[in-house]
C-alpha cells in the first residue's frame, strides 16, 4: 500500500453480512471482485458497517460509487442511484442505526475539504433483515442487475472490464 | 413531582441506546438503560469452523470489528491450549495498541466534546486571544491565531450553509455549557486536526492487519503476516520503519493536545467532579502478552469491588478460573424468553420482545455480574487496576493528569475526583498516554525479535474428537470484552459474546440491581428536561458502543432525537 499509487477509482460496498439483505452491498462487491478484471485498475472495498474510517478511502479517490442497502419503501430488489448532493438531501435525516452512516461521512469529508469529482451511491431495497449469512431469494436474483447498473457506471467512467472466464488478456 | 423523559436515539454512540429517566426537582432520581438491538451471533456461528469465527465476530459491529477478531482467535486458542509465537503477540499488541488509541481520540472529540464544548460559541472568540492561550498550555506548533482564524471561517461556513452535519443535535447555548469563546475555538480546531490524526492511527492497523477496514492478518494460533526483512511484499523493514513516523505523529498529538485539551475541560467543569459516580465495582482484564502462553502481560487487571483498592484481586493469566467462572449474564429484565442467570456457556439466545416494562422486561442487552455483583468495565476500571498495581507509567500520567486538572480548576484534584463521569474521560486520556507507550514497547521488541533471525508467526491449531470449551478476553477501548466457545468435533456449538457495553448498558440484573449507565445517571443535575444535555454528558463518558447489529438506510425524514416529556 506504500508503494504504489492508489487508483483513482474506488467501488464500496457497505452494510452488515449478519444480517441477510443488510449485507447486499458487501455482497456485490465480493461478486464483482471475483468475476472481472478492470482497466484501468480500481479499487473495490468491503467497508462493512464501519464508520468515519471510511473518510481515509474516500480521501483521493476522483470518482466514488457506494453500494449500499437502503429503505426506499419500494419492491425489494429496487435499484435506485443517487448523486453527488442528492445523497446528502434524500438521506439527512434517514434514522439509521449508525450514528456515523453514510451522510457523516460526506458531511466530515466536507468540513474537511476532501472532495471527490463523482460520488454515487447505489440503492438497493432488501426484503429480510433478518440475522443470516445469505441473501434472500429476491436480492440473490437481484444482484446480477445492481452489477449491471455498477458496469454501466464504470463504462461511463473510462473503465474497461471483461470477466474471468472469457479469458481475454490484456493488449499490449 | 417526577418527570419520565426518554431519549430514543441517544445521539452520537454506536447503535441504538433508549434512556428513561425520572426528573425530581432538577435532578435524576431513577434511569432505564434500553438497548434496542438484539445481537444472536451465536445463531450464526453454530456449526461452523472454530478457525472462522474471527471473520464472522468482527462483523458484529463497524466500531469494535478489531478487538472482536482478536478476542475470538484468544478464546479458540484457550480451548485448545494453544501456545502462540512472541512475534504474533507482538503484531496483535501493535494493532490493538493503535486501535486503542484511535478509539478513543476519536471519542473524546468527536463522539463527546459536543457535550463541553459550544461550536456556535466558538464563531464569537478571538483568534489572537486564543492563540496566547492555547501557547500558555502547550508546545503544539499548530495554536497560532491564523490557524484559529481558518478553522473559525470555516465553521461560520459550515454553521452558515445551514447543512450542520455532525454538528446537528448539539445543544447550542445551553445554559450547562461553560466554556469561554477562546476554549470553544481552540477545542474545535483540535476536533479537526483529530480526523487527521486518528487516520494515522488506523494507518498503523491497516498495515499490519493487511487490509483495511476489515483486518484479514489473524489466524488461530497466531497471525499471518509473512516476515520477511527483504521481501516487498511481507512485512518488512520499510514497512516497520513507516509506522515508526506513523507513532510519532501519534505521540506529540495525543501528549500536546489531547492530554491538554482533557485537562482544559476538566478543569474548566470541575463542578462536574461529583456527578456520575455509579456503580464502583469495577472489571479489567490484563492484556498485552508478553509471552507465548499468555502468563505475563504488560498491563495488568483484576477486580475491584467496592471501589477499595485494597481489596483487588488481580486476574492473571488467559486461563485464570477466577475470570472463567466468574461471569454470568441474566435475561430477567432483558427481552429473551424464560428468566435465568447462566455462564456463557450455559446460555442460549431466543428473543422474546415484549415492548418496553420498566418493571420487567425492558432491553436486548443481558445484564452480567462479576462473582455476583454488577461490573463497571472501561478505562476507568483499567486505569484504577494500573494504579493498584504500580504501573508505573500510568501513576506517572495520572499525577500529570490530575496535577493539571487542578491546576485549572485552582483546587486539588485526587484519584477519587475519578469515579465519575469527568473521570472516565480522564482515565481515557490516561491510558491513551499509557497505549503509546505499550505500542512503541511491542514496535521494539517485534524489531528485535525480527533482527535476532525468528520469523516465527503461526502454530497450527489441533481439534481433538469431543468437546472443548473455552473462553478469550481482551481489555478492549471499551473495557473488558470476552468471547466464550464450545466447540464439539470441531465445530462450534455454542458461542456468546460478553461486551463492555453490556457490562455499562445492562439493564437491572437478577437482583434487580441497576446497571452501570442506570447508576451513574441518578443524582445527575438536569437543567431543562426538553434539553437533557446533562444525560448525554454520562452516558457519553462510558463511550457507549451497541452496533451490534443493523446499519440499514432508512429513506424516511424521521427526527433524529425525540423527547417525550410526560
Amino acid at each position: 500500500m506504500l508503494l504504489e499509487k492508489s487508483p483513482d477509482i474506488l467501488v464500496m460496498g457497505l452494510g452488515n453480512i449478519l444480517l441477510q439483505d443488510e449485507g447486499v452491498g458487501v455482497h456485490i462487491v465480493r461478486k464483482l471482485e471475483k468475476k472481472f478484471h478492470f482497466n484501468p485498475l480500481i479499487e473495490i472495498v468491503d467497508g462493512g458497517t464501519i464508520g468515519i474510517e471510511l473518510l481515509s478511502n474516500i480521501e483521493g479517490k476522483k470518482k466514488v460509487l457506494f453500494v449500499d442497502a437502503v429503505n426506499f419503501g419500494k419492491k425489494p430488489g429496487h435499484i435506485q442511484k443517487l448523486i453527488g448532493e442528492e445523497i446528502m438531501t434524500v438521506m439527512l435525516t434517514k434514522l439509521s442505526e449508525h450514528q456515523t452512516g453514510l451522510t457523516e461521512i460526506l458531511s466530515t469529508a466536507k468540513l474537511m475539504d476532501i472532495k471527490n469529482e463523482e460520488l454515487i451511491l447505489l440503492g438497493v431495497q432488501p426484503s429480510s433483515i433478518d440475522m443470516g449469512l445469505d441473501l434472500s431469494n429476491d436480492l440473490e436474483t437481484a444482484c446480477e442487475k445492481v452489477i449491471d447498473v455498477i458496469l454501466d457506471i464504470l463504462d461511463s467512467w473510462g473503465v474497461s472490464y471483461w470477466s474471468h472466464h472469457q479469458n481475454k488478456s490484456i493488449q499490449f | 413531582m417526577a418527570k419520565r423523559i426518554t431519549i430514543d436515539p441517544v445521539t452520537r454512540i454506536e447503535g441504538h441506546l433508549r434512556i428513561d429517566c425520572d426528573i425530581e426537582n432538577g435532578v435524576v432520581k431513577n434511569a432505564w438503560s434500553s438497548g434496542q438491538m438484539w445481537r444472536g451471533i451465536d445463531v450464526i456461528l453454530k456449526g461452523r469452523d472454530p478457525r472462522d469465527a474471527w471473520l464472522y465476530a468482527q462483523r458484529i459491529c463497524g466500531v469494535c470489528t478489531t478487538v472482536h477478531a482478536i478476542t475470538s482467535v484468544r478464546a479458540v486458542e484457550n480451548a485448545l491450549a494453544m501456545e502462540i509465537p512472541l512475534n504474533a503477540q507482538y503484531i496483535r499488541n501493535m494493532i490493538i495498541a493503535a486501535h486503542g488509541i484511535h478509539d478513543h481520540i476519536v471519542h473524546f472529540y468527536h463522539l463527546s466534546a459536543l457535550d463541553w464544548v459550544d461550536i456556535v460559541s466558538a464563531l464569537k472568540a478571538d483568534p489572537s486571544a486564543a492563540s496566547k492561550l492555547a501557547q500558555s498550555l502547550s508546545p503544539w506548533p499548530n495554536n497560532g491565531a491564523q490557524e484559529f482564524k481558518e478553522v473559525q471561517e470555516k465553521l461560520k461556513k459550515f454553521v452558515g450553509s445551514g447543512q450542520l452535519g455532525i454538528f446537528s443535535n448539539g445543544y447550542w447555548g445551553h445554559p450547562a455549557m461553560k466554556l469561554p469563546p477562546e476554549v470553544n475555538l481552540i477545542a474545535a480546531a483540535h476536533y479537526l486536526e483529530a480526523f487527521d490524526i486518528q487516520r494515522k492511527a488506523n494507518q498503523i492497523v491497516a498495515i499490519l492487519g493487511s487490509k483495511t477496514p476489515h483486518i484479514q492478518n489473524l489466524a488461530v494460533g497466531g497471525v499471518a503476516n509473512a516476515i520477511d526483512p527483504d521481501s516487498q511484499s511481507a512485512l518488512n523493514m520499510e514497512r516497520l520503519a513507516y509506522i515508526k513516523t506513523l507513532m510519532d505523529e501519534l505521540e506529540s498529538f495525543i501528549r500536546n493536545v489531547y492530554t491538554t485539551d482533557l485537562a482544559v475541560v476538566g478543569g474548566m467543569y470541575a463542578h462536574w467532579l461529583p456527578y456520575g459516580k455509579g456503580i464502583t465495582d469495577y472489571l479489567s482484564v490484563p492484556d498485552f502478552p508478553l509471552d507465548t502462553k499468555g502468563t505475563q502481560f504488560t498491563l495488568p487487571g483484576g477486580f475491584i469491588p467496592g471501589g477499595n483498592l485494597d481489596k483487588f484481586h488481580p486476574i492473571t493469566s488467559f486461563d485464570d478460573p477466577y475470570f472463567g467462572t466468574g461471569v454470568k449474564e441474566s435475561i430477567k429484565h432483558a427481552w429473551y424468553e424464560g428468566d435465568w442467570n447462566r455462564h456463557p456457556y450455559e446460555e442460549d439466545t431466543i428473543p422474546n420482545y415484549t415492548d418496553f416494562q420498566p418493571e420487567g422486561k425492558y432491553s436486548w442487552v443481558k445484564s452480567p455480574t462479576f462473582h455476583g455483583s454488577p461490573a463497571q468495565v472501561g478505562p476507568l476500571a483499567h486505569i484504577l487496576a494500573l494504579y493498584k498495581t504500580g504501573h508505573k507509567p500510568t501513576i506517572k500520567y495520572a499525577g500529570e493528569v490530575l496535577d493539571k486538572i487542578g491546576e485549572i480548576a485552582n483546587t486539588k484534584v485526587g484519584l477519587d475526583a475519578l469515579h465519575s463521569t469527568l473521570g472516565r474521560h480522564a482515565t481515557r486520556c490516561i491510558r491513551t498516554n499509557v497505549l503509546y507507550d505499550v505500542l512503541t514497547e511491542n514496535y521494539e521488541a517485534l524489531v528485535n525479535n525480527i533482527a535476532s533471525g525468528n520469523y516465527d508467526i503461526f502454530n497450527a491449531p489441533v481439534f481433538p474428537k469431543g468437546e472443548q470449551m473455552g473462553f478469550g478476553f481482551h481489555e478492549a477501548p471499551r473495557g473488558t470484552l470476552s468471547h466464550w466457545i464450545v466447540i464439539e468435533n470441531g465445530k462450534i456449538k455454542n458461542y456468546q459474546c460478553v461486551v463492555p457495553s453490556t457490562w455499562n448498558a445492562g439493564p437491572r440484573n437478577q437482583d434487580d440491581k441497576p446497571g452501570p449507565y442506570e447508576a451513574s445517571l441518578v443524582g445527575n443535575p438536569v437543567a431543562d428536561a426538553e434539553k437533557p444535555l446533562e444525560i448525554l454528558r454520562t452516558i457519553h463518558s462510558f463511550d457507549p458502543c451497541l452496533a451490534c447489529a443493523i446499519h440499514l438506510h432508512d429513506n424516511e425524514k424521521t427526527n433524529v432525537i425525540h423527547i417525550n416529556v410526560t
